[in-house]
């Protein structure tokens, strides 16, 4: 049998995707098996956003590399999330919450949101009301959930936020001690092999020359998968309009919030994600709306602690490659996709890909079969993020220029396709690879105040008095739980606390 | 209250699909709307769905009921796969059993290593490392623990039963929460005129029955959803050939088989399924190539006990309505489509098409976008299954008849297509749109089929060697012993579920 398994990846570019690709290939593959090496390109490194704000299967991955999850924590000055604020996205003043985990509990063979919609008239009870991590995350509150799936602390989802450079340094750390190798150059040229235009090896400006049966292109740029192989990037402007980003940490001064917050501006919107010890923020904006001095200036005006540093402004070109992977070359993370981060799933994004390489993993033939089905499975994921973040943009009754196009953008049809279903009846639609699962759906539905025209014709024959007594039951417990949970704080500080020595 | 909501139901006809919906929707309605069906004992029944699939329990979890009770009542048997003979070629046999394959490793699928050590040499057949498959052969059968840290817990099921009973079984449960059934023949069915929706159905007694959302279980003819709405047929001959098959029951054989068998012939292949007081069988076959006269003969010739009633001949054609929900009719069952009983997906596809109603239950005002869900879905589910069903005839090596010579050489469709090829290049598999059979089930059928993927998953070679050896032969000795440590079918059905001899007396003279 002769022996074709891939022997050698070249991961071009660094940064997060860089690093966290070396980190699960030299894990997955062991340095017997391959040589994987990083080619570290100059600005690869750098972090647009401070932090990563993460949503729950992040930690798929880090289980699968076996880290422990409050080491960790310790080494990226790392928090817990329970979901995203969103304010004032429908309109000024107006905010919900979208945690993870479940709302409620069915019953009657009814998912809970068609209950909750049946008493919406009659009661002031607002759906995050039946949300456990809701309620602790509006109380500040934080444990990791119960093991135990009789208790009601056993229904909620986190997150985590991690800081961005740190995050990185232990990928890095992680990956090398797999034998991962690095080295600092940027690239001068990319070879193709004559004949089936493969790539071969890609030449560095320090002189060397770097050949490979595998290539991974990390670099913010696409500098394999586009400028090398010509596959062009689809532009999602139209959906997701941000082109500039301003990104700034400042100190965490007050109480540590266990969730990020999304707040929507004139022409754009802010994030906000505490770690340990600071906060990052960063405006997203579209320059036909700001400017750069104005989206700086106001992004500083609005920070909640000192500033650390000034404002960092980058370009963000929403949208995907036409192909991920073609002939032997992968991209990941920004050469891959790039999305506004509304839904915090663009590390779940970088994180989803790796799975589907490595399920999908070659031999040195790249046989266009499996390219082709990773190709259908991340674009599928790619779509079903955007379509959550267009959902955001479309429902929104706000009045400036900005928000106006956002209401007349015309949405992708299976995105109509899930707004129709829920308007009519409440149901929701769930395609393949959705990130967003029912209760993710309807959070993000009912806060955009998106409501179905009428009830579930079904729910009419639960009894009402049976429907009250059960939602108070459920509120209440989920009260009452609540209150045994510790601060998030203390929780951090009891369970991985960042040793208190400087950042090197 | 929604003063537009439905409150008069009307299910034409009766059957597996029409108890099945009435039972399903008294249990949801609880009083909230009348429910009638109207049903023919002129007509009959077809009743060829004896035999499930796991998603069975889920069925009869959301009624309530008692398994053991259930299977008294119905004369059922436990199921733990299908058994096909001589589809790979002749004198083959392989089993596609209900639960997974071995245990994944570091998020490897298993199969992936059981190709390797198969291309070493070094492998037992994959039957071994799956318990449902292993206590089939063994003909033994308990439930699963719930209990995931046991082996027991990875061990699946589905029954077979005695259609019949089992509509008479459902119609007692309907009957008893409301379901009003009127014994009758339709001659005439009122059309609303300005939008062609159903109004009412007419009896041969003269009475008129007023409804505002009528379900068609009326069979092959499609009372309501054809031969009234016209809605149109797809059809699927092309690449399911066979249109004719021919039932009969026989007497039980010594052992009581806890698995469905398939066994291809010249023209189709031939069904047995175990049941208490009786095995049902059916020759399934394509009138293009073999006469009636052949095909019957050939069923009698291979029967494992005394005929128990005179062979009934039935005709179809593969395919499925154009729209499964056209206004106000929702089809059910025979009357919104016919695939083969090949994976035993007749009485699924009718719970199936009940709990997408349930999802999308209508007002008076049948908003288009709930209809239109409801058919895409339900296409979705039929052309999923449709290929599924394909795969059986195509991936095989017969050249013995034109029949299979037909089958083996005829263009297939493209999303099949797809999901061979990358199988067959490196043991892949992904699901598509949420579809009923998973990865196991194609993993089993594309290898018993003998689709042999070419290369197994590089990163199986990261895995130490010698472990992973280690590990996969203490995953096929715990299978093992777990198998041997299970009652017989027959034992655990004594012990069980076994239906009053009385009745099977009964049920057998007035059913045949």
């Amino acid at each position: 049998m002769s022996d074709t398994r891939v022997r050698s990846v070249a991961i071009v570019g660094g940064g997060t995707a860089g690093w966290f690709a070396a980190a699960a290939l030299g894990f997955v593959l062991g340095p017997q098996r391959a040589q994987v090496r990083v080619i570290e390109t100059p600005g690869s490194a750098e972090e647009r956003l401070g932090a990563h704000a993460a949503i729950p299967p992040v930690r798929v991955w880090h289980n699968r590399l076996g880290f422990d999850e409050n080491d960790l924590l310790r080494k990226t000055q790392g928090a817990f999330s329970l979901g995203v604020e969103y304010r004032d996205w429908t309109r000024a003043g107006r905010a919900y919450f979208h945690a993870y985990g479940e709302i409620g509990a069915p019953f009657d063979g009814l998912s809970f949101h068609h209950h909750w919609l049946k008493l919406r008239q009659s009661s002031d009870a607002k759906l995050t009301d039946y949300s456990v991590g809701a309620v602790m995350a509006k109380r500040g509150r934080f444990a990791r959930p119960a093991n135990d799936p009789s208790s009601v602390l056993s229904t909620y989802g986190y997150g985590l936020h991690l800081d961005a450079a740190l995050y990185q340094r232990s990928l890095r750390a992680f990956a090398e001690s797999k034998g991962v190798a690095a080295v600092s150059a940027g690239v001068r040229d990319v070879r193709l092999r004559a004949g089936d235009g493969y790539i071969e090896a890609v030449e560095l400006d320090n002189g060397e020359r770097v050949e490979a049966d595998l290539f991974i292109d990390c670099t913010p740029e696409g500098r394999l998968i586009g400028d090398a192989l010509g596959v062009a990037h689809e532009d999602w402007s139209a959906l997701m309009p941000c082109d500039r980003v301003a990104a700034i940490e400042c100190e965490n001064a007050s109480d540590l919030v266990p969730f990020s917050r999304a707040t929507a501006r004139e022409a754009g919107w802010q994030w906000r994600a505490p770690t340990q010890k600071r906060i990052a923020n960063a405006s997203f904006y579209c320059s036909r709306f700001q400017s750069d001095d104005e989206a700086a200036s106001k992004l500083l005006a609005s920070l909640d602690g000192k500033a650390i540093g000034e404002p960092r402004l980058t370009r963000l070109a929403s949208g995907v490659r036409g192909e991920f992977w073609k002939r032997n070359c992968v991209s990941l993370g920004p050469a891959a996709g790039d999305l506004e981060p509304i839904d915090a799933a663009n590390l779940h994004l970088l994180h989803r890909s790796i799975t589907r390489l490595v399920d999908l993993f070659p031999d040195r033939e790249c046989r266009p079969r499996e390219s082709a089905e990773y190709n259908r499975l991340v674009r599928n994921e790619f779509e079903r993020v955007r379509d959550m973040a267009a959902l955001h943009y479309h429902a929104n009754e706000r009045e400036e220029p900005f928000w106006a196009e956002r209401r007349a953008a015309a949405l992708p049809e299976t995105l109509q396709r899930k707004l129709k279903l829920f308007r009519s009846r409440g149901r929701v639609v769930l395609l393949d690879e959705e990130t967003f699962l029912e209760a993710n759906w309807v959070s993000v539905f009912v806060g955009q105040n998106v409501l179905p025209d009428r009830g579930d014709p079904l729910i009419e024959s639960v009894d009402a008095e049976r429907m009250k007594n059960n939602l108070a039951r459920m509120r209440t417990m989920i009260a009452q739980a609540a209150e045994t949970v510790p601060t998030h704080r203390a929780y951090v500080e009891a369970h991985c606390a960042a040793p208190s020595e400087a950042r090197a | 209250m929604n003063e537009n909501r439905i409150q008069k139901i009307v299910i034409v006809g009766g059957g597996s699909a029409g108890w099945m919906a009435a039972a399903a929707l008294s249990r949801v309605m609880r009083g909230q709307a009348s429910i009638r069906l109207i049903e023919s004992e002129e007509i009959g029944i077809v009743g060829v769905g004896e035999a499930t699939i796991p998603p069975i329990l889920t069925f009869n979890g959301m009624l309530g009921i008692d398994e053991n009770e259930f299977a008294k009542k119905t004369q059922a048997t436990f199921k733990l796969g299908i058994e096909f003979v001589n589809w790979t070629r002749q004198g083959h046999t392989y089993l596609h059993p209900f639960g997974a394959f071995g245990i994944d490793i570091e998020a490897i699928k298993f199969h992936q290593f059981w190709l390797k050590l198969q291309q070493m040499g070094q492998a037992s057949p994959i039957d071994d490392y799956c318990l449902s498959a292993t206590a089939a052969r063994l003909g033994r059968f308990a439930r699963p623990t719930p209990d995931p840290r046991s082996v027991l817990s990875s061990l699946a099921y589905a029954f077979h039963f005695d259609a019949g009973l089992y509509a008479l079984y459902l119609r007692d449960y309907a009957e008893q929460r409301g379901v009003v059934r009127t014994e009758g023949r339709v001659v005439d069915v009122g059309v609303r005129g300005e939008d062609g929706f159903v109004e009412s159905v007419t009896l041969a007694s003269g009475e008129r029955i007023e409804g505002e959302l009528f379900i068609d279980c009326s069979g092959f003819r499609g009372l309501l959803i054809e031969q009234t709405l016209k809605t149109g047929y797809v059809d699927w001959s092309k690449w399911l050939p066979c249109d004719r098959a021919i039932a009969a029951p026989c007497a039980s054989a010594s052992d009581l088989t806890p698995f469905t068998r398939a066994t291809a012939r010249e023209a189709g292949w031939q069904w047995r399924i175990p049941l208490q007081h009786r095995i049902g069988n059916g020759y399934v076959y394509c009138s293009k190539y073999i006469s009636d006269e052949d095909a019957r003969a050939t069923l009698l010739a291979n029967l494992d006990g005394a005929l128990l009633a005179e062979p009934r001949l039935l005709h179809f054609t593969a395919g499925m309505r154009k729209r499964f929900w056209n206004k106000n009719v929702v089809a059910l069952g025979l009357a919104s489509g016919f695939m083969e009983p090949l994976e035993s997906t007749s009485i699924h596809l009718v719970q199936a098409g009940i709990s997408k109603l349930l999802a999308l239950f209508p007002d008076r005002s049948f908003n288009p976008v709930l209809i239109d869900e409801y058919n895409k879905l339900t296409t979705a589910q039929f052309e999923n299954i449709r290929n599924f069903l394909v795969l059986h005839y195509n991936a095989t090596e017969r050249n013995d008849t034109p029949f299979w010579d037909y089958c083996r050489t005829m263009a297939i469709p493209e999303g099949l297509q797809r999901k061979i090829d990358l199988f067959r290049d490196s043991g892949r598999f992904f699901r598509y749109e949420d579809e009923l059979f998973a990865e196991n089930n194609w993993i089993a059928v594309m290898l018993g089929q003998n689709i042999m993927p070419r290369h197994y998953d590089p990163l199986v070679d990261g895995v130490d060697f010698d472990s992973m050896r280690a590990n996969v032969e203490r995953i096929k000795t715990l299978i093992r012993k777990t198998a041997d440590s299970l009652p017989t079918h027959r034992a655990f059905i004594e012990q069980y579920c076994a239906a009053p001899q009385a009745e099977t007396a009964r049920a057998a003279a007035t059913l045949n």
